[in-house]
């Protein structure tokens, strides 16, 4: 008897639950009738057991409102699906790279993080692959090597690769290098790939590289000393290389370049984040800098122009004007 | 208490995979601490999900559990990054205590969570109402669908949340 009537408590608490669920729903709604809002303060007031599932239901919905509304687009981005993402651009609502999350660089997500072989920020690597082509991998990179029968594939996830190909004995197997935005194709070469949020960037040293767009229907041959860029579905102009491949020396050069640029540049070497205010964007840097050593970089900044650089930690650098 | 057959079994497995996959998320991670963590990790995730592979599958079920674990890794600490970012824009008097922000963190990273278990119907009706502050009707008109059909959705969003946040 007395196990029975706790079982039946049980049940009404459960269902007192699943009624305050329900009002708080309602009350979401954003058009909420006094009547509504009347008939749920008539429920609250039934019993102590009502108000104490609405309590529960309260402490969820403070949590949620702890939640920042300017962190909610990483949760969103989370969702591939192309329809939901035209919505969203409908709205204004899309697009959380970049602007909002500065540390989360243009990558594919987890797949870089489980690639076969991945630098640090900050860190490069020498890779010698298995037909004895060469890898050079710089800061935040990640790259799966697919070799197979047919061909030598690298796919390049995040970051940027320089790649020293061999002749491939017996098989002559092409190397080509993939990222989301198409393929470039070795013609017995030297080459640096570097894969950026709209585009990928192959600049070619020796030889020539095939690029071809993702959907298929551009390609184009780049000789040595000329760069183009690969666009989702199309291909940039060809321009000469400057000096993009400075970085295989440990440098970065800047020639009367935007000190905006500059510091996004840096940034890609250093752990955390450097923001810097829209005044000292349009001022202009030339020289050639050890990009390794990037607190070093910041203040030999400071002796050429008017700036003053605040530390909030290690990882959080703003630079003002001074 | 534990099965004796069962607590070997998962020694044998420890004493033989720990080293390897511990080696491996090294590689992957670059930090020995959490790489160690993470080793740790996967073995609790194994025991408790009261598997047990076969010796033969052993190393694809401890590579694919440390995955998942790195995702998860990955993902916390996006929203921790993007917290942290928004924390600094604010001013100083508007800047929440510690208790509060670790609540907040942890619940931004649980309502990850439980919005990444909900179909995308589900999802977007709640971000909208929830973060965009539209009506149900506004809702409805966005999505193409109905009125009944939001609070349907809303539902099922807020009873996950209720069980996970």
């Amino acid at each position: 008897m007395n196990q029975h009537s706790t079982i039946n408590v049980v049940t009404d608490y459960s269902r007192l639950q699943q009624e305050a669920l329900e009002w708080q729903v309602m009350l979401w709604s954003g058009e909420v009738t006094a009547d509504q809002q009347h008939a749920f303060e008539v429920w609250l007031s039934r019993s102590d057991a009502h108000q104490q599932a609405w309590s529960e239901v309260e402490v969820m919905q403070q949590k949620l409102q702890l939640v920042p509304h300017a962190t909610i687009g990483l949760v969103k981005n989370r969702l591939p699906s192309a329809k939901r993402r035209r919505v969203l651009q409908m709205l204004g609502l899309a697009a959380v790279t970049g602007g909002a999350v500065p540390v989360v660089r243009q990558s594919d997500g987890w797949q870089a993080l489980a690639a076969d072989y991945r630098t640090h920020t900050g860190q490069q690597e020498k890779v010698v692959l298995a037909d004895g082509s060469e890898l050079i991998m710089n800061t935040s990179t990640s790259v799966d090597i697919a070799y197979s029968a047919r061909e030598r594939r690298l796919v390049l996830h995040e970051g940027e690769i320089y790649i020293s190909t061999v002749a491939d004995h017996g098989s002559n197997r092409p190397l080509l290098v993939q990222t989301r935005h198409g393929t470039a194709t070795a013609l017995g070469t030297k080459f640096n790939v570097r894969l950026k949020h709209h585009e990928t960037r192959v600049s070619v040293d020796e030889g020539a590289v095939k690029l071809r767009s993702s959907n298929g229907l551009h390609d184009l041959t780049i000789a040595s000393g000329m760069q183009a860029g690969l666009l989702t579905g199309a291909l940039s102009k060809v321009t000469a290389n400057g000096s993009e491949n400075a970085w295989l020396d440990g440098k970065l050069v800047a020639e009367q370049l935007r000190l905006g640029d500059f510091l996004d540049e840096l940034s890609r070497y250093r752990m955390g984040v450097i923001r810097y205010d829209q005044t000292v964007a349009n001022m202009l840097v030339s020289g050639v800098f050890p990009l390794l050593d990037t607190d070093r970089v910041l203040q030999s900044l400071l002796q050429a122009l008017p700036l003053r650089i605040d530390y909030f930690s290690k990882y959080w650098v703003t630079v003002h004007a001074s | 208490m534990p099965d004796p057959g069962v607590q070997q079994q998962l020694h044998h497995l420890y004493s033989h995979h720990y080293g390897w996959l511990k080696a491996w998320l090294r590689k992957k991670l670059s930090c020995q601490h959490t790489a160690a963590d993470l080793a740790q990790d996967t073995f609790v995730r194994l025991i408790v999900s009261d598997k047990k592979p076969l010796p033969e599958q052993s190393r694809a079920y401890l590579t694919q559990i440390a995955k998942g674990l790195m995702i998860d890794l990955y993902r916390r600490q996006r929203l921790e990054l993007a917290y942290q970012e928004w924390l600094l824009q604010l001013p100083p008097v508007e800047t929440p205590s510690p208790e509060q922000q670790a609540i907040a963190l942890q619940s931004l990273i649980q309502l990850d969570k439980v919005l990444d278990q909900l179909p995308a119907k589900v999802r977007e009706t709640f971000i909208l109402s929830r973060f965009e502050q539209l009506t149900y009707s506004q809702i409805a008109d966005q999505l193409g669908i109905s009125v009944a059909a939001v609070r349907k959705y809303m539902l099922k969003a807020t009873q996950a949340c209720m069980e996970l946040l």
